[in-house]
């Protein structure tokens, strides 16, 4: 598995955790719309940044003959 | 609101629908990837549109804003909960869907799994799945157009005659030109629900609420307190956070763009939708908390905020609510023709050729919405249970999903067997209303179907090419996440 889809799985694994837990625990009482919406666009631009460089492949021969 | 109002505008709607569903059907080709997945050629903006009218669902401008009316801020935790969730999900998958679809000439989700084991019997077993879990799926989208119309008519309009008409739509749009027709009354319908949340929420803010459009805020301080237990956050959550690999109709969408390019645009655009959406529609529930407090039925907050606006706007937010159930109904109904074609026909029937299949596939369309118009009209409790329970029912899929790209040891029987004992057992916890130690069915139905599929994997011997599939796959994957591909988008 590549590298970058390593750090975005890990990233994936910390935040999704942080969106449960900190809601629970922090935010309770107050906050909890703030943080979700500033976690949400966080991972948005994520996704901008590590779609960036997202180049088509040079596809080999269709179909399943290959196989 | 008077019917005739009512229905002119719904007339006029479904002119403009039938107008470009004609226009797609001129661009239409042979065969059951040109029908089913516009022949792979979908744009990055067009697929944004249509993947995400496709996912949200009535639900949104519904159940969302009831949800939060009665429930507060935990329900816009639920909901972004699940737009994260994809955003990780489809930049991992996507690529890798897309890659395969293109390589192996897939047309299903499940047919991708039935390839990748090399095993009919998991095709099947994935498709009958998803065709029971979404039939009531589909049917609830009926169900709110009913309701809806026929409360805001007065009676005018029956629940019947509300359903007849969805159901209607629903069959043209997909059956007259497959996805290109879906694909373009889907970036309509997506217009009116993003335009029509946009118009009622700044009404509601700047015109009708007393303190403005955070005036919510001091009069309901209550709702902006988190008050899902986190058992109830997690069990409505966990099927929602995996909804982009595990329901077929997202799912057949990335198959459809026509290069990484659109793929990329599509994850984007649907991204920024979705935040957009998701934001207006808990605003409302927060804006009819304080707007008409006291409802004993939250599911009404809607009709209740509509009561409040002037007609014209009234009619925008009714039409995109009916937007929003036609656009993710059709989808369903297209996607589950071509899985009862190529996933259980073609499996049971491996001489069948292309124009037959063709055939038989088209025809599941009318049995479907008509099967699904029929549940629609019992109006029974269990129809609920069964929408719950399709989320989580298709998460079962998931340990075989997560195998088939990630896992070159997962084999056909932990496949087969996951997804058959991970159904049965959510499927009788959801319709026995059991939560054994608190936690909800798709917790036990996940755990279950992750732990047999680890197991019968490892007694089992995989695919003889699952190696092949996996670095095929890699290869392309490594084009894609490198900076020396080809940049054609």
């Amino acid at each position: 598995m590549p590298v970058q889809e390593r750090v975005w799985i890990l990233s994936a694994a910390l935040l999704t955790a942080a969106d449960i837990i900190l809601p629970y625990m922090v935010f309770e009482k107050s906050g909890a719309w703030t943080f979700w919406t500033v976690l949400t666009a966080i991972v948005l631009a994520g996704g901008i940044f590590y779609t960036m460089s997202w180049k088509d492949p040079v596809t080999e021969a269709k179909g399943r003959k290959h196989r | 609101m008077s019917s005739v109002f009512l229905l002119s505008g719904i007339f006029l709607w479904f002119a403009a629908g039938t107008f470009l569903s004609w226009t797609a059907r001129k661009e239409l080709g042979k065969g059951m990837t040109e029908y089913f997945l516009a022949n792979r050629s979908v744009g990055g903006v067009l697929s944004a549109l249509t993947y995400s009218a496709t996912t949200y669902s009535a639900f949104m401008m519904v159940g969302l804003v009831g949800l939060t009316y009665k429930t507060g801020v935990a329900s816009l935790g639920f909901e972004l909960t699940y737009l994260i969730g994809t955003v990780f999900l489809l930049a991992l998958f996507a690529p890798r869907y897309w890659s395969a679809g293109k390589r192996f000439n897939l047309l299903t989700p499940a047919e991708m799994l039935s390839f990748r084991y090399e095993s009919p019997a998991v095709g099947i077993a994935a498709a009958v799945l998803c065709i029971v879990m979404l039939i009531p799926y589909a049917a609830v989208q009926l169900m709110g157009t009913g309701y809806l119309l026929e409360t805001l008519s007065g009676g005018g309009i029956s629940f019947r005659t509300a359903t007849i008409i969805a159901a209607s739509m629903s069959f043209i749009f997909s059956w007259w030109a497959g996805l290109r027709s879906v694909a373009l009354t889907d970036a309509l319908q997506s217009g009116i629900m993003l335009t029509a949340s946009v118009l009622l929420a700044a009404f509601a803010g700047f015109a009708l609420l007393p303190g403005g459009p955070l005036g919510f805020s001091q009069t309901n301080p209550a709702l902006l307190e988190v008050s899902w237990p986190l058992p109830m956050f997690v069990g409505l959550t966990l099927p929602w956070f995996f909804f982009a690999v595990t329901n077929p109709q997202v799912v057949q969408r990335l198959y459809s763009p026509r290069s990484i390019g659109s793929i990329r645009k599509m994850i984007l655009g649907f991204s920024f939708f979705g935040f957009l959406y998701t934001l207006l529609c808990v605003y409302l529930g927060f804006a009819a908390a304080g707007l008409v407090p006291g409802l004993e039925v939250a599911d009404n907050a809607m009709a209740a905020l509509l009561s409040l606006v002037p007609k014209p706007l009234a009619l925008i937010v009714t039409l995109s609510i009916i937007a929003a159930a036609v656009s993710t109904m059709n989808s369903i109904i297209l996607t589950l023709s071509s899985m009862f074609g190529r996933d259980i026909l073609k499996a049971a029937i491996p001489t069948l050729d292309e124009n037959r299949e063709m055939l038989l596939s088209k025809a599941f369309i009318p049995v479907i919405t008509v099967v699904c118009l029929i549940f629609a009209q019992y109006r029974f409790n269990l129809i609920a249970v069964l929408s719950s329970m399709a989320s989580g029912g298709l998460l079962m899929q998931l340990p075989a999903v997560i195998g088939a790209f990630f896992w070159k040891r997962s084999s056909a029987s932990g496949a087969f067997w996951s997804i058959a004992t991970g159904g049965v057992l959510t499927g009788s916890l959801y319709v026995a209303g059991a939560k054994p130690l608190g936690q909800w069915p798709p917790v036990w139905g996940l755990l279950l179907s992750a732990t047999v599929f680890l197991i019968v994997s490892l007694l089992t011997s995989p695919p003889a090419q699952a190696g092949s599939f996996l670095s095929s796959i890699n290869d392309d994957l490594a084009g894609i996440l490198s900076k020396k591909g080809n940049s054609k988008g």
